[in-house]
């Protein structure tokens, strides 16, 4: 027996719809300063290796945006079918398994590229280039192309963080991650420029070595996370793959609710389903989200309570084979 | 802990205070170090002009734009040049080693990554299309003060041939 869904991909709360926009207008912004940047990137790339690793990070940096884009439009507009009865709330689920998974191989790219150099204790050649006239040292031009590829990915990562909080948006906040490994990538790019220009060929692997444990930290992080989501684990949260805080106290309300019985949460997509094995739904049924434990205006992430009875001639509750 | 305190390790990731700290330092140490960019890790330049000599290897015959790169050369770091020939392979080797400053040879348009030195411009082209023979020179990579000061030249030489 199930409890009517108060909420569905299709039908979420309008404040949040609201919000779900904005980030949608955002991540627009997100494509277009990440396609700017790949173009400068790839005009100054010259023989560094950095430079050549950052460069593909900043395209991999695509796949989150793009990612969040395709899910939040099946989201809103994707409707049941007979094909898809569920709809396509767990589009995003996906989206966050292939974004953590662009994030922990630019990582793992990042950092194997590093300890080759190293290992190889590769020179880079630096050389100069002719502009208006004039022969400059290729790293000036390598130092201002990663400035300009720090700046949008700091202003937009720090953008998204409060609406994939609000969103409950394990997608978005991924994306933030990319955008964080992004910058960082670009201050490790600078820094390692700088060092080659002062003749410390190392510099650049070094710290390049350095940020990459960071990035590759973060999307297994990431990877572990989404695919608990993915394997219907108990919805973890948005920065962890620890239990979230949310599903922790919906879980000890429905066990304070219904005592005995066995109780399983998962999540689809920002929405949390939860079953109740081994019990008869109350009557009268007081709604889905009289159940939820934390503030109001956050119970559209409780999107439905299934009640699974135990079945007199089985000595398991049903469903649970 | 709630999500918003969970997170909130990431968010000062973001903030100012980092950045702001990252990029005074970076701009100080440009400013510092300015004039020494870029440097040579085995200071190459540095010891052509404490040696003053240029060891240079190069096949029998070069054309007069080398010669013209290398009086070019020798006017700048105060050098004069010391000449090997032989096959070009083991003279790139030779670069490679650390044995010899410069090599000044002929390469196919196609092929001029066949050797991991650093390459300038095209001082002389014979040919044309893909098969053209290119002469440029090749330095130990990575010796970036020095490769700068040979590009700068190359070029020169190949613009007053033109």
């Amino acid at each position: 027996m199930s409890a009517p869904t108060v909420t569905t991909g299709e039908t979420l709360p309008p404040p949040l719809l609201e919000t779900l926009k904005r980030a949608e207008r955002l991540e627009y912004w997100n494509i277009f300063w990440t396609i700017t940047i790949v173009i400068v990137m790839g005009l100054v790339l010259g023989q560094s290796q950095t430079m050549k690793t950052a460069w593909i990070e900043d395209t991999l940096g695509l796949v989150p945006p793009i990612a969040f884009l395709i899910a939040a439009k099946m989201e809103r507009r994707g409707h049941k079918s007979h094909k898809f009865p569920f709809g396509f709330e767990r589009v995003n689920g996906l989206g966050f398994f292939l974004a953590a998974v662009a994030l922990a191989a630019t990582g793992a790219l990042l950092l194997w590229d590093s300890a080759m150099t190293l290992v190889k204790a590769e020179h880079a050649t630096v050389g100069t280039v002719r502009l208006f006239g004039q022969d400059i040292w290729l790293g000036w031009l390598m130092i201002g192309a990663q400035f300009y590829a720090m700046i949008p990915p700091m202003i937009i990562g720090r953008k998204e963080l409060p609406l994939a909080e609000e969103l409950a948006d394990k997608l978005l906040h991924t994306d933030a991650l990319m955008n964080k490994a992004n910058w960082m990538t670009g201050a490790a790019g600078i820094a390692g420029i700088v060092g080659l220009g002062l003749g410390w060929w190392w510099a650049d692997s070094v710290a390049a070595a350095f940020i990459s444990f960071d990035i590759l930290h973060d999307g297994l992080k990431a990877i572990r996370s989404s695919t608990a989501e993915l394997v219907d684990g108990t919805p973890r949260g948005l920065s962890s793959p620890a239990i979230s805080e949310e599903a922790e106290a919906l879980q000890a309300m429905l066990e304070e609710r219904y005592p005995g019985a066995s109780i399983r949460l998962r999540e689809t997509g920002r929405l949390i389903r939860a079953e109740v094995h081994g019990c008869h739904a109350p009557e009268p049924y007081p709604g889905t989200a009289d159940h939820w434990p934390g503030k109001v205006e956050r119970s559209w992430r409780l999107a439905q309570i299934s009640f699974v009875p135990v079945e007199s001639n089985r000595s398991e509750p049903e469903g649970t084979r | 802990m709630t999500e918003a305190a969970k997170i909130e390790p990431a968010r000062g990731l973001h903030g100012t205070v980092v950045p702001r700290i990252a990029i005074i330092a970076i701009v100080t140490l440009l400013l510092a170090a300015c004039d020494r960019f870029p440097s040579d890790p085995e200071q190459s330049l540095e010891s052509i002009r404490s040696r003053g000599t240029i060891r240079l290897g190069a096949p029998e015959n070069i054309p007069p734009e080398a010669s013209a790169l290398l009086r070019r050369l020798e006017k700048e770091t105060g050098a004069r040049t010391l000449r090997r020939s032989g096959e070009i392979e083991p003279l790139l080797q030779a670069v490679e080693d650390g044995d010899i400053d410069l090599v000044i040879a002929p390469f196919r348009k196609d092929t001029p990554s066949a050797t991991a030195n650093a390459l300038s411009p095209p001082i002389r082209t014979d040919g044309r299309g893909d098969k053209a023979i290119e002469w440029r020179a090749a330095m130990p990579s990575g010796e970036n003060r020095w490769i700068s000061l040979v590009e700068v030249n190359a070029r020169q030489v190949a613009g007053r041939a033109k």
